[in-house]
């Protein structure tokens, strides 16, 4: 017996009736496959054998009512779900703490030849990330080191991208986020940034909440 | 463990005293200005094993929870010393003493001066003890 | 103060998560947390099974998460991340209890509440209902699709069969489907 619903022996294969516009036709040109994907590309390219055939409409029409109640109980049950215990999320998150991404390490400066002192690229990160959020209107996104920061002293290029509030005039958002990392890994690091570059990659609304959205 | 009896120039101190030293290096870490908290430097154990040989006594390093499972002789040190396995890792050969730790800094400082302070300060407290001669290794892994 | 990321677009979190920020992490998890719960709980057809799956779940998209390359696409990244380790749940009980067949268990969904089992009263009630009534199968493909949103392929992949296979379930369950909720109204 074959999976397919357009064989002539599947189990489908209806029978016509003139009573039940719903029947779907298995061994005609016009299968539930079909329409499902013609609904998936939303009816593009328009497809004139399936816009003319009633049959095939009433289908499409019950399709879309199916994937609309489809979508409110898929929403509804995740709206269900209780509230995740504290300690399940607390649980995830020490094991999350436990796999940091520290990255490569960046040696610091020692006067004395016994220490030897590097700070992670994960916390340069962190600060960048920090210093970025820290101006109004600017959520940092990504951000990166490019170059050898193995090699005390070798410059680097840093990379930021951030989403700006709308409204925000972006070019003097750019450049205070430049300023505030500036500042941030001078004080606490020792790369030599030759260059850093803030894009806007993205642009968020606060939402009703004051948070960015 | 005998084979410590047949290194030339051994430690006199116990595991169990080391562990209690990596234990006070921990707190004197934690009380250095800028100092938000000091963490053990995951797979510590292996670590020094693979860097430096003929170690004569490894304590300290976290229970070892990142690289699955903690270092057996860090372990029984702790247990010996009636404590916790120490966050800061001591490794001893006849040569040397290394002294491994992360810390978290807070944003309101320099986090290279907070690390060399750390650095001078466990030097000079590693020099007051019958050990082989010191080096530390400190790693800013947060700042916040 | 740090910046708030509760209303931060998903693309935002998913690549600071991915980069180390543990706090945008903890914001995308609870943000899709009931939505990987409810289709852990569909595939599973147990409470505590779906924790255990979403839980080590969890832990494989923040290892993983380096490696997606579209972050904007990370809740159906999620839901895969999902039906994998319920799948590996379900295979692990099944190795257990020396079943041949891999039954993915019936249900509507609505495991412990039995208000919105029996309800036929509304539309939403009418669809469930149906849904319990399809051959496991088709209801397996169809979560897999209609809540996981995964592709034809990753479906096929994971229920081992084709891809023609899996398109030809799907039809029949669609028309069940739309048949019963269309007599119904």
């Amino acid at each position: 017996m074959s999976d397919d619903p357009t064989a002539p022996d599947h189990p489908t294969a209806a029978e016509p009736s003139a009573a039940d516009e719903l029947e779907v036709v298995d061994d005609g040109p016009i299968s539930m496959e079909r329409l499902s994907d013609y609904l998936d590309a939303g009816r593009e390219p328009y497809d004139p054998e399936i816009e003319a055939d009633p049959s095939a409409l009433a289908q499409l029409a019950a399709l879309t009512r199916l994937r609309a109640m489809t979508a409110s109980i898929v929403a509804a049950d995740a709206a269900a779900e209780p509230a995740p215990d504290p300690s399940w999320i607390a649980g995830v998150m020490s094991r999350v703490r436990l796999e940091s991404r520290a990255g490569r390490e960046i040696p610091l400066a020692s006067s004395d030849p016994r220490s030897t002192l590097h700070i992670t690229e994960g916390a340069v990160r962190a600060l960048i990330r920090e210093a970025g959020d820290s101006v109004p209107g600017a959520v940092v996104i990504s951000c990166g080191i490019v170059g050898d920061v193995a090699e005390p002293g070798a410059v680097v290029r840093v990379e930021v991208a951030i989403s700006a509030l709308f409204g925000t005039a972006v070019q003097e958002l750019a450049d205070e986020v430049r300023r505030a990392v500036l500042d941030d890994l001078g004080r606490q690091t020792e790369l030599v940034v030759e260059a850093l570059d803030v894009t806007v990659r993205d642009v968020h609304q606060l939402d009703t909440d004051g948070g960015p959205r | 463990m005998s084979d410590r009896d047949d290194a030339p120039g051994r430690e006199p101190l116990t595991d169990a005293e080391l562990s209690l030293l990596a234990a006070e290096l921990g707190a004197l870490a934690a009380g250095c200005a800028g100092v938000l908290r000091v963490q053990a430097r995951p797979g510590f154990g292996s670590l020094v094993r693979e860097a430096i040989g003929g170690l004569s006594a490894v304590v300290g390093g976290g229970s070892g929870e990142s690289d699955g499972g903690a270092d057996p002789s860090s372990t029984a040190a702790a247990v010996a010393s009636g404590r916790p396995v120490p966050l800061v890792g001591v490794a001893v050969s006849a040569a040397e003493t290394r002294v491994t730790l992360d810390i978290a800094v807070g944003d309101d400082v320099s986090g290279p001066a907070v690390a060399r302070e750390v650095a001078a300060r466990l030097l000079d407290r590693v020099a007051a003890e019958p050990l082989p001669p010191a080096s530390v290794d400190v790693r800013i892994v947060g700042i916040s | 103060m740090a910046v708030d990321l509760a209303g931060a677009a998903d693309g935002t979190l998913a690549s600071r998560a991915a980069e180390g920020d543990e706090r945008a992490f903890e914001v995308l998890l609870r943000r899709h947390l009931g939505l990987m719960t409810a289709y852990a709980t569909r595939l599973t057809s147990s409470r505590a099974d779906a924790s255990d799956a979403v839980q080590e779940a969890s832990l494989v998209i923040w290892r993983e998460l380096p490696q997606l390359q579209a972050p904007d696409a990370v809740r159906g990244w999620m839901m895969r991340i999902v039906s994998r380790k319920a799948y590996d749940l379900i295979r692990s009980r099944r190795l257990a209890d020396d079943v041949d067949e891999l039954e993915v268990p019936s249900t509507s969904g609505a495991v412990d509440d039995p208000e919105r089992v029996a309800a036929s009263t509304d539309a939403m009630g009418a669809l469930r209902s149906a849904l319990d009534r399809l051959p496991a199968k088709q209801r397996e493909v169809w979560t897999l699709r209609e809540v996981g949103g995964e592709s034809y392929a990753d479906i096929a992949e994971t229920t081992g069969t084709s891809v023609t296979a899996v398109r030809g379930l799907l039809a029949r369950a669609r028309e069940t489907l739309t048949r019963e909720m269309e007599a119904w109204r």
